[in-house]
């Protein structure tokens, strides 16, 4: 069973382990590529993309400041429309509703399609434990599930696998050898979880944004499994984060235009389904029953403190594909559900009683590329800072070098001491055991040290003020 | 600032004062041959950035405060702007100086934070605004490096280009040339490989590019790459802006 | 009130979430945000669009959709452009008022017609579904399908083709203008806006078409 590995390594050796697979880096350094390329364009179909992202990032500050109003409103239309509301406070809560409901219909088989909310949750996990089968339906889904393995991109999960790969997994599923060509290897996919979702009792999905004022769920896919899995089986279950929400269909426009755009350079993606209720009486298909569960599960935490503009997120990805930090590390190696920079802010945040999680935040050169690309304007950057300060090091050794390095340079004449004294040192500096000294050996771990001169700025200006 | 200042206070930052000297004296010769008065506050020191980028409010202050009284003071002798030949000291002069004042210091502190960042220029956003003055032309192939902070922060990213112009270069057109390069300050001794793995994949991309210099406006990522460069066997010639523009021009007169 | 339809414990969720809301952020980033009054702008594009047929003739050609344009008495033409493209095998058709005629002439064809009350499984025995749209969308070649009117979701989505019958009085310049037209009360239990054939860049990010919903799109534009 596929785990995520944020508590079993440490961060450093979670970067090293993926540093040291090259076809993964390759596969990184493509899907990123493709991605700001198609995102470029795209944006460029925008009148002012800057003053988008500004209305955007203004919008959802408006609706988390009102998000207990908003989501009164979405849960009462909800009920008019039909459906059911389970409020989830936390994962516990969230996955035993579903259980429950899934036992109440007597349900053997779960078609599933994208759920980043789900996974967080140990749903698959959980539902198989109570007997149930769970068959992840989106390909990049399917793919991992088939390898137990984590997702290693919001997008593309299976990024980092090769059509060999793939087609070696499918191949086990059919019994006989396929073909290696993307193509027939979607065909064969196509064919199988046809039947899965045919014969699922109950169908899972995530939620893209819920609309308060009319009660809806938008669903954002390309595939088509999404449409499937909320539209065969005679339950649907819907799992949302509780800040997924818009007020409104006029935010859901510019909302709707940023999201394609941001995550796949698409205007739209292929389907955007707009979901309100089960399927009415004058309908022949569509689930007789919707499941909405609202899930806090640590987001109320964000809320009223320095980081809730982390819910501001839409999930589009387009932060992964621009870190310099993702391109060489890629999803696997930040260890849970959300990678990248959001990932590397959300996780702290959502599990804070995980020491590993706290050091996410580091795997972090601070580039702000992340806040650049983000269509809803989310400064991960600061995010990142304030969590270092949350937590700064804690190592004995460490804490007090850097207060005696504050309290030196904190003295001018002690500062400019310490600056002679380096220049000082400059000829022991091609000493051999210079490198093995604490910090410059870490520089030295494929740097060559920089040249010390032996006298500094100030001397210079001495002689030429 | 019309027809450009006329006393100028240098802050020439830690990395600067330490490592790389002659980046320093360049920018004065520069300022100087334009008739610009510079003024060096002695008490300067280190803006705070390695502490506050670790988390660490009280010591990244109590470091930045002497920096910050003595960029004030220059600015109470008449100095018009304070020049900072590193990108990412500059940002954290203008955009996190207020911010680590009010977590860790008085409301004066963090009056006279904004004061002196209203006052205070990155090295090629000042003198992309000075008078261009004749140089011979450089004349190489160069790879022009785009510090994050300065380029994502400051928004500048027109000048260093100007720049090199100015000075006769050619600057060879380079898709990885605005990605991070991997130092990050504590980051490139926290996370060493992947610091190195970072400025690898830029340094591969200059193997076919093949540039005769790198130039860049950041001290700490030109070592940072030179430092790569070296140690994977393909030295890589690096200069920062300032002395490339200083050079051109000197050997002119 | 439905209390059997709502579980979970409503007040202590949302009174944990005003709770929060009261406190004041410790460090605001000095990011300002932009002070929004009322509704959002509709959101502006680049290129202006003179025609809206012809935008969306263009947008569709680009997603890979056959899109002709015709009077009603050229539909049996589409038709059997679309029946080629689908091969043999029985058509899907949903209970929409402008199918009205079609059973007729599939029947003449020699093609079984599938309804959505026989159920998903014989309209995934469909080698092509027939649906109206009740709008599209110039900018991005959108067709809106609504499952209320077309009293199905699935002849859209399981068949490998899907050919859509969408009048030009109903094109309306972009997703914006269709949602700001909607009454939020009086929405269908499911409306999909469809952009394309289906698609997934999963396997090694290279491009395939018709992944779980259809792969060929046929648009009958009605002129």
């Amino acid at each position: 069973m596929a785990e995520f590995t944020l508590e079993r390594t440490p961060l450093r050796a979670r970067t090293r382990a993926a540093l040291a697979q090259p076809l993964l880096r390759q596969n990184l350094r493509r899907v990123t590529d493709r991605f700001m390329q198609v995102r470029a364009a795209a944006f460029a179909q925008l009148a002012d993309a800057e003053a988008l992202r500004a209305t955007a990032r203004a919008l959802r500050a408006r609706t988390l400041a009102r998000l207990p109003e908003l989501l009164e409103q979405f849960a009462d239309r909800l009920l008019a429309s039909g459906a059911h509301v389970h409020w989830a406070s936390d994962a516990a809560s969230a996955r035993r509703y579903i259980g429950q409901v899934a036992a109440r219909h007597g349900a053997r088989k779960v078609v599933k399609s994208k759920s980043m909310a789900s996974e967080e949750i140990g749903l698959n996990r959980y539902l198989e434990g109570l007997g149930v089968q769970v068959v992840e339906t989106d390909l990049g889904e399917w793919i991992i599930q088939l390898a137990d393995e984590m997702p290693s991109h919001i997008l593309a999960p299976a990024i980092h696998k090769d059509r060999r790969q793939i087609a070696a997994l499918f191949g086990q599923v059919a019994g006989s050898p396929l073909p290696e060509e993307p193509a027939r290897l979607t065909a064969f996919a196509r064919a199988r979880l046809r039947e899965e979702f045919l014969s699922a009792d109950m169908g899972i999905s995530g939620v893209n944004f819920g609309v308060a004022a009319s009660g809806s769920l938008v669903l954002v896919t390309n595939e088509g499994n999404g449409r499937l899995v909320t539209s065969l089986p005679r339950v649907h279950v819907a799992v949302m984060g509780m800040e997924r929400l818009v007020a409104d269909l006029a935010e859901l426009d510019v909302l709707l235009a940023l999201l394609a755009r941001s995550a796949t350079g698409q205007p739209l993606s292929c389907y955007t389904s707009i979901i309100t209720g089960p399927r009415r009486p004058e309908e022949a298909d569509g689930p007789e029953e919707l499941h909405v569960v609202i899930l806090d599960n640590g987001r109320s935490a964000l809320l009223g403190s320095e980081f809730q503009e982390a819910l501001h997120c839409i999930r589009c990805g387009a932060c992964l594909n621009v870190c310099p930090v993702y391109r060489q590390i890629g999803g696997h190696a930040y260890g849970w559900v959300y990678s990248g920079p959001i990932g590397a802010v959300l996780t702290p945040l959502l599990l804070p009683a995980s020491a590993a999680a706290q050091e996410l935040p580091s795997a972090s050169s601070l580039c702000g590329a992340c806040w650049q690309a983000c269509p809803v304007g989310i400064p991960l950057q600061d995010l990142l800072l304030a969590l270092r300060r949350r937590r700064p090091p804690e190592g004995a050794t460490e804490r007090l070098a850097w207060r005696a390095w504050a309290r030196l340079w904190a003295s001018p004449r002690l500062y400019r001491w310490s600056l002679r004294a380096l220049h000082a040192l400059a000829p022991l500096a091609r000493l051999p055991g210079v490198g093995r000294l604490p910090l410059v050996s870490r520089w030295a771990t494929g740097r060559a040290l920089p040249p010390l001169p032996s006298r500094g700025f100030r001397d210079w200006w001495r002689e030429n003020g | 600032m019309e027809g450009g200042p006329r006393k100028v206070a240098l802050f020439v930052t830690c990395v600067v004062d330490a490592l790389a000297p002659d980046t320093g004296a360049a920018v004065v010769r520069l300022l100087r041959r334009r008739d610009i008065q510079v003024l060096f506050p002695e008490g300067q020191g280190c803006c705070g950035q390695p502490a506050w980028n670790s988390g660490l409010v009280r010591e990244a202050a109590m470091v930045a405060r002497p920096t910050l009284r003595a960029l004030a003071s220059a600015l109470d002798r008449g100095a018009e702007a304070i020049v900072c030949p590193a990108g990412s000291c500059a940002t954290m002069c203008r955009v996190y100086w207020p911010e680590l004042f009010a977590a860790a210091g008085r409301a004066a502190e963090v009056d006279e934070a904004r004061r002196v960042g209203e006052r205070l220029l990155e090295f090629s956003e000042l003198m992309a605004r000075l008078p261009a003055l004749p140089a011979r032309p450089d004349g190489r192939r160069i790879a022009l490096h785009f510090s994050c902070h300065m380029l994502r922060e400051l928004g500048i990213r027109r000048q260093p280009a100007l720049l090199a112009e100015r000075a006769g270069c050619s600057i060879v057109p380079w898709a990885g040339a605005e990605r991070c390069c991997g130092f990050g300050g504590t980051f490139s001794v926290k996370l060493p490989e992947l610091s190195v793995a970072m400025a690898e994949e830029k340094l591969q991309e200059l193997d076919d590019l093949a540039p005769q210099l790198l130039v860049g406006c950041d001290t700490s990522c030109l070592l940072h790459l030179a430092g790569r460069a070296r140690a994977r066997g393909r030295p890589l010639a690096t200069a920062h802006l300032a002395e490339l523009l200083d050079k051109a021009e000197a050997a002119h007169g | 009130m439905t209390p059997q339809r709502e579980s979970g414990d409503r007040a202590r969720f949302l009174g944990r979430l005003r709770e929060r809301l009261g406190r004041r952020p410790a460090h605001p980033h000095g990011r300002p945000v932009l002070r929004l009054e009322g509704e959002p702008p509709p959101v502006a594009y680049a290129t202006p669009m003179d025609d809206l047929t012809m935008a969306f003739c263009q947008a569709a050609a680009q997603l890979g959709a056959l899109v002709r344009r015709t009077g009603r008495d050229g539909l049996p033409e589409v038709l059997d452009e679309a029946l080629a493209l689908a091969g043999p095998g029985p058509v899907a058709l949903t209970e929409e008022p402008e199918m009205a005629g079609l059973e007729g002439l599939l029947k003449t064809r020699g093609r079984e017609v599938i309804r959505p009350s026989q159920g998903p499984r014989a309209v995934a025995g469909a080698c092509l579904g027939i649906t109206g749209a009740v709008a599209g969308l110039a900018r991005t070649g959108t067709l809106v399908v609504d499952s209320s009117r077309a009293g199905s979701r699935t002849v859209s989505l399981l068949p490998p083709v899907h050919l859509a019958l969408l009048p030009a009085t109903a094109l309306l310049p972009d997703h914006g203008a269709l949602l700001r037209s909607l009454d939020a009360a009086a929405l269908p239990a499911s409306l999909v806006l469809i952009t394309g054939p289906s698609r997934s860049s999963d396997i090694e990010l290279e491009l395939t078409l018709g992944v779980h919903g259809p792969g060929r799109l046929l648009v009958a534009l009605l002129v």
